[in-house]
């Protein structure tokens, strides 16, 4: 299958999209591999700044009294600015910005995104909104939390709701482009021959991502400048006072930022639906059904926003309707899952390190998923609402799952983005010690909120120290091990190219080509002829001996 | 903010004055609405009644030209005799109104006043009591207090106090919008609070709610009525933008309606998109229909 590949060095190997190093041909680049790498740097700089708060804020937490910060106000500040970079600059961007911009081109058999320019002017428009981010954070922060909910952002907090409200707006049209480009190449730029169930599940989850991202988002846009527009020139908009429906602004926000954290998990969908088959040595199980439970994510993911509002004064019988949709949208996830697992039954498994995330991704979002349920039923989630139970279930959803995935994903494609490979010894040990850490920290707090601790607070009741103590150790494990990759990963750009096209034998076409690939992707024009995960081995030799047939 | 149906009801807060003043919490057997906030007794007999009450706008509703009133003098003549020659005013109201009425026909005196149109020359004030038991008598009295207030000799033919049976009330009430309960216990009427201009051909051509109606909008509204037009379209549209605000007592724009005008055309521009996309799609693909029908690897 790479046999071409390799024939084609002989005659010259052409420069691949890395050779160029000056500064100008990366900030003008619109070379979607190089976007990607752009947006790689950024994801991770705002990963990193988002984890030194929530480390700040569990060493804070380590004792009942508060201690670490001056006052219960810097405290809202710092969970705020954890969650506001954490999910606008950090998950929303990963996988999409980096993974997928990167990979779908190549997965499809394109040149390029369909707008290459705007895949660029995406990222800038990203970078100013996480720029103005981190001024806030720089210049004292915002309060709100990362929900911004009002009356309290539009009247009485004295923070930079404002400036973090365009931030958000801002980074938001980023997430518009990146959906509208992904949703018009997959539309258009397809290999002859690679029609819609021969796409790799990777374009299908990103497909229905961008589906997201391009009709939710602009709710999240007219939310914000509606909250600008109340605190600015007092519009009774959300203010009672004025006229207003606070609970207007819920509806608003959480019709957005349900689908928001399917924006953030399709992608980790996207990247496990990758490794599991080419770590199991076996086709996906249930293609068709994993390709419809995404656009089903995606269309249900619309319907259950008002989960979030059960004790928000919204009517009983919305709630009624809401928790239902809200169980129903469980299955097309179990369907994934489920199908997962299938594949894995019987493979002959490997665990290197991106099936090791890939693993601990299945375990970890399958817990939040479950308890996912558990808040979506009426009468429990009045118990624990606003609980340490709700931040540990959507955290193993957006870390256990999304950051998982990516990670996963970074240590699968890495040898195909740069074309290094890693020390295996370490990346297994990355791997596990995110596991454990993780688990650590945030089991504990499904306990915690079970007990009654709330969330938000920066003191607690001295009964809960213990639980508390073993969180923030967990923490440090967990910071160990998102420290690491980036030192051996980092070390591995020192060698030179030794991956190869495809050190995993994986199928899909972006493992035809070089390693890293060159600037136009493939020398000459594709044909698919076969669908994607031929594991079975005499399947693969006949099928993708005649994958490159020169047509030109 | 937001009000369920896309009809303008108009001053239900006057109507809540009103209420409060004449009626008794006697009807508080009301089915309340769903999502009503929890409501005291008086409260839930407001809803209850309010929920009838409303004014809604029939731009280009005939009026029933052949139901007879009784003009303040005893003479019973049918409706078209005001009608036919210029825009008319009209006052749904009933003399023994304690409150309101007679906030209607002072707010429709006062921007009368300052017009250089004049009453009995370039439109007609028609007010009609809804009260079967109102007299002739009782309308020539309210017509003499309004008359002086008007302050205009000469314009006495151009005010028209009428009574009438019941179902020449009911007709005209239909054909403007003007719906209203009577409260059994006190005899008294609850209903909205409004002028509406109509054509000299009898359709309604303009409505002006609450009990401050704008002079520079009345005469333009006349103007409008005596070239026969009914309202303007783009006005209907845009009233579509806005709702009742019971908490400030104003119209204001209805945030809610447009976020769903352009979230709906958001997903549709998007669904249409789609829709050509795999359309072309299919097309393209029956030149190619032996690479199609293959079946995905799994």
């Amino acid at each position: 299958m790479s046999a071409s590949a390799h024939a084609r060095r002989d005659d010259g190997r052409p420069a691949d999209y890395l050779s160029d190093t000056s500064v100008a041909s990366w900030l003008l680049t619109t070379d979607h591999k190089r976007v990607g790498i752009l947006y790689m740097l950024s994801v991770t700089l705002f990963f990193f700044v988002g984890g030194v708060i929530a480390g700040l804020m569990r060493l804070e937490l380590m004792t009942p009294r508060g201690d670490v910060m001056s006052t219960p106000d810097a405290y809202n500040r710092m969970f705020t600015m954890h969650g506001v970079i954490m999910i606008f600059f950090f998950l929303v961007p990963a996988i999409p910005g980096v993974l997928g911009n990167f990979l779908l081109p190549l997965m499809i058999g394109a040149r390029d995104l369909a707008f290459p320019k705007i895949n660029l002017l995406s990222w800038y428009v990203y970078m100013i909104g996480g720029v103005m981010g981190v001024w806030i954070l720089v210049y004292g922060g915002v309060d709100t939390g990362w929900t911004f909910y009002t009356p309290f952002s539009t009247m009485y907090s004295n923070t930079y709701v404002v400036t973090a409200a365009v931030a958000v707006f801002i980074t938001g049209f980023s997430s518009i482009l990146t959906g509208l480009n992904f949703i018009v190449t997959v539309h258009t730029m397809r290999a002859p021959g690679m029609t819609w169930f021969r796409l790799p599940l990777f374009v299908w989850s990103h497909y229905a991502t961008a589906l997201i991202m391009v009709l939710g988002t602009p709710v999240l846009a007219i939310s914000v400048v509606l909250i600008g527009l109340e605190r600015l020139f007092q519009f009774g908009i959300f203010d009672p006072k004025l006229g207003g429906d606070p609970i207007l602004f819920q509806h608003l926000f959480w019709f957005y930022s349900h689908p928001a954290v399917y924006i953030m998990v399709l992608p980790g969908f996207a990247v496990i639906s990758e490794i599991i088959p080419c770590f199991s040595r076996r086709p996906i199980f249930g293609y068709r059904f994993i390709a419809f439970a995404s656009v089903a994510i995606a269309i249900f993911g619309f319907l259950v926003w008002g989960h979030h509002m059960f004790v928000s004064g919204q009517s009983m019988y919305a709630g009624a309707v809401f928790s239902i949709l809200s169980f129903l949208v469980a299955i097309p996830s179990a369907i994934k899952v489920f199908n997962w697992t299938a594949t894995l039954y019987k493979g002959s498994l490997r665990f290197d390190t991106p099936m090791l995330y890939a693993m601990g991704f299945m375990g970890l979002f399958t817990i939040g998923g479950l308890t996912g349920l558990m808040l979506a039923s009426l009468a429990i989630d009045v118990h624990v609402h606003d609980t340490y139970f709700v931040v540990a279930h959507f955290h193993y959803i957006m870390v256990g799952g999304t950051t998982m995935a990516y990670l996963g994903g970074v240590h699968f494609w890495w040898p195909k983005i740069t074309g290094r490979t890693y020390s295996e010894l370490w990346g297994k040990l990355s791997a596990l010690l995110v596991f454990v850490g993780f688990n650590l920290t945030f089991f504990p707090q499904f306990l915690l909120g079970y007990l009654g601790m709330p969330r938000r607070y920066f003191e607690y009741r001295p009964e809960f120290q213990v639980l508390n103590v073993m969180s923030t150790a967990g923490a440090s494990i967990l910071a160990v091990g998102f420290v690491l990759p980036l030192f051996y990963l980092l070390l591995s750009l020192r060698k030179a190219p030794d991956a190869g096209p495809n050190p995993w034998g994986a199928t899909g076409l972006e493992w035809q080509v070089e390693s890293p690939p060159t600037t136009h992707n493939f020398h000459e024009p594709v044909l698919v002829t076969c669908g994607p995960y031929m594991y079975s081995p005499e399947e693969a030799e006949r099928e993708y001996a005649s994958q490159h047939v020169h047509t030109a | 903010m937001s009000r369920p149906s896309p009809r303008i009801r108009s001053a239900l807060a006057l109507a809540a004055a009103f209420l409060a003043l004449t009626t008794s919490p006697a009807s508080g057997d009301e089915p309340v609405p769903l999502g009503t906030p929890p409501a005291t007794v008086s409260d839930t007999s407001f809803n209850g009644t309010a929920s009838r009450v409303r004014f809604e706008q029939k731009l280009g509703s005939q009026a029933p030209l052949a139901a007879t009133f009784v003009d303040e003098q005893g003479s019973e003549n049918p409706l078209a005799a005001c009608f036919g020659r210029r825009p008319v005013v009209l006052a749904l109201v009933f003399h023994r109104c304690p409150l309101l009425c007679n906030q209607v026909l002072a707010g429709l005196t006062r921007s009368l006043k300052p017009l250089p149109l004049q009453a009995g020359v370039d439109f007609d004030v028609v007010a009609v009591s809804i009260d079967p038991e109102d007299t002739p008598d009782s309308a020539a009295k309210k017509k003499a207090g309004y008359l002086e207030r008007y302050d205009r000799p000469g314009s006495e033919a151009g005010w028209k106090f009428l009574t009438g049976k019941k179902e020449a009330i009911d007709a005209l009430c239909e054909s403007v919008g003007f719906q209203y309960v009577q409260n059994p216990a006190t005899k008294q009427y609850a209903h909205a609070a409004g002028i509406v201009v109509l054509t000299p051909g009898g359709q309604a051509a303009q409505y002006f709610f609450g009990i401050d109606y704008p002079p520079k909008e009345v005469d333009a509204a006349i103007r409008r009525a005596a070239e026969g037009r009914t309202g303007s379209k783009i006005a209907a549209m845009l009233l579509l933008c806005y709702d009742y605000d019971s908490a400030t007592g104003q119209y204001t724009l209805s945030i809610v309606r447009l976020l769903r005008v352009f979230g709906t055309l958001t997903a549709l521009s998007l669904g249409l998109y789609l829709f050509l996309m795999f359309r072309r799609e299919h097309r393209g693909r029956v030149g190619d229909a032996a690479a199609a029908a293959d079946a995905p690897g799994a």
